[in-house]
């Protein structure tokens, strides 16, 4: 019989969007998310992204890491890395800390790798004289 | 107190040896209790609502699991604890709650842990376990944010306790979780397509897509369609169009040290 350990807890659970399926909306996980299907809308996470080879997103992506096989339609804001397998082909502008990409791999837009984590500014706050 | 359920085909002269190991083991552990046999003219719905009414009771059924589950669903709510006796060895309830067959369960329900878990509801109807449909004529609306349009999946199986996979057939390698999570706000949505046997050749099932949602509608794509909904593997089906959500009551249930939820 298997363990109780081999259960996962909700915030390492995987989300996939399999190779029959399509999704359109605005798709939020609390999780990793593997797209093998096809997905339309924004996808964001607080964790990974995977799309595989074969799979399509016409997204805006945001996630903590990246690795894309497939094709993407849209802009990247990765906090950390995004990795490009030779099969990908990506049109949109990328952000992140560090980008690897595979010979092979398409990439048509603006990239902006490295620099401030969490460059957002302050806000400004108004004082009354 | 402790109340128990037999199950209708429990008395099938097979398993009288079985029966007896049982009662064996329940009256060595000093918890024997009062006796119910489920009939065709006496539903374990009606027999569960009528022990539910005696203060605080242990009702255990000796069955499969699609009895179990029925019983949970009638005691949704209430103060009364269920515990479980299987005698099918092929019983996923007892695999997931950790709960050995035959006359070893009797050993789980005498060291009493108890475990609180949530139903799903479909059109308000609940359900323990899972709820499946065909997917071709299907589109499901989750959380009220995206659609999910099933287009080469088969089949399509909401999970509150399961697990998570169609059959027996081996696990997509994908497919880290082994069972759902029975105490969330989520319910598991399983995709893809079923393992089936003809003759000597056993077709293996492709597990798609799995999803978590707090809320699901369930649409036929077309009006003209009819989306048939099975509720927790047995008879009972409702009509999609059907709204499905994790209920806000929840059960105690006798479990054993390896379940996996």
């Amino acid at each position: 019989m298997l363990g109780k350990n081999q259960k996962i807890k909700p915030e390492d659970a995987e989300t996939i969007i399999g190779a029959g399926v399509k999704v359109d909306g605005t798709f939020t996980a609390f999780g990793n998310v593997i797209v093998k299907g096809q997905l339309l809308g924004s996808l964001k996470t607080e964790s990974d992204v995977s799309i595989k080879e074969g799979g399509s997103v016409d997204a805006d992506i945001k996630a903590k890491n990246a690795s894309i096989a497939g094709k993407v339609d849209g802009n990247l804001e990765v906090n950390q890395k995004i990795q490009l397998a030779n099969s990908a082909k990506v049109t949109g502008d990328i952000n992140c800390q560090v980008l690897s990409i595979e010979e092979g791999a398409i990439l048509q837009g603006n990239c902006k790798v490295g620099g401030e984590k969490n460059a957002t500014p302050e806000p400004e706050v108004e004082t009354e004289e | 107190m402790y109340f128990y359920i037999y199950d209708s085909f429990l008395q099938e002269k097979k398993y009288k040896r079985t029966i007896s190991k049982i009662e064996t083991r329940l009256a060595t552990l000093d918890i024997s209790g009062s006796k119910r046999r489920l009939t065709a003219l006496k539903s374990v719905q009606e027999i569960v609502r009528s022990l539910s009414k005696n203060e605080s009771p242990t009702i255990v059924v000796i069955g499969n699991d699609q009895t179990f589950c029925k019983a949970a669903t009638a005691m949704a709510g209430t103060d009364s604890v269920l515990g479980f006796i299987p005698v099918k060895k092929d019983s996923e309830m007892a695999k997931i709650l950790g709960i050995p067959v035959n006359e070893y369960a009797c050993d789980i329900v005498s060291a009493r842990r108890v475990e609180k878990l949530k139903f799903g509801e479909v059109n308000g109807k609940k359900f323990f376990s899972s709820i499946s449909f065909n997917a071709s004529k299907t589109i499901l609306k989750a959380d009220q944010k995206y659609q999910i349009i099933p287009q080469k999946t088969k089949k399509i199986k909401i999970v509150n306790l399961d697990l998570l996979r169609f059959n027996k057939a081996d696990e997509s390698e994908d497919f880290k979780r082994i069972a759902s999570n029975p105490k969330d706000d989520y319910l598991e949505i399983l995709m893809g397509r079923p393992g089936k046997k003809f003759l000597f050749f056993k077709r293996k099932q492709e597990l798609d897509s799995l999803f978590f949602v707090e809320k699901l509608e369930i649409k036929p794509k077309k009006s003209k369609h009819s989306v048939d909904i099975n509720i927790d593997k047995g008879k009972d089906k409702i009509q999609a169009p059907a709204t499905v959500n994790v209920s806000n009551q929840d059960i105690s249930i006798i479990v054993g040290k390896d379940r996996l939820i």
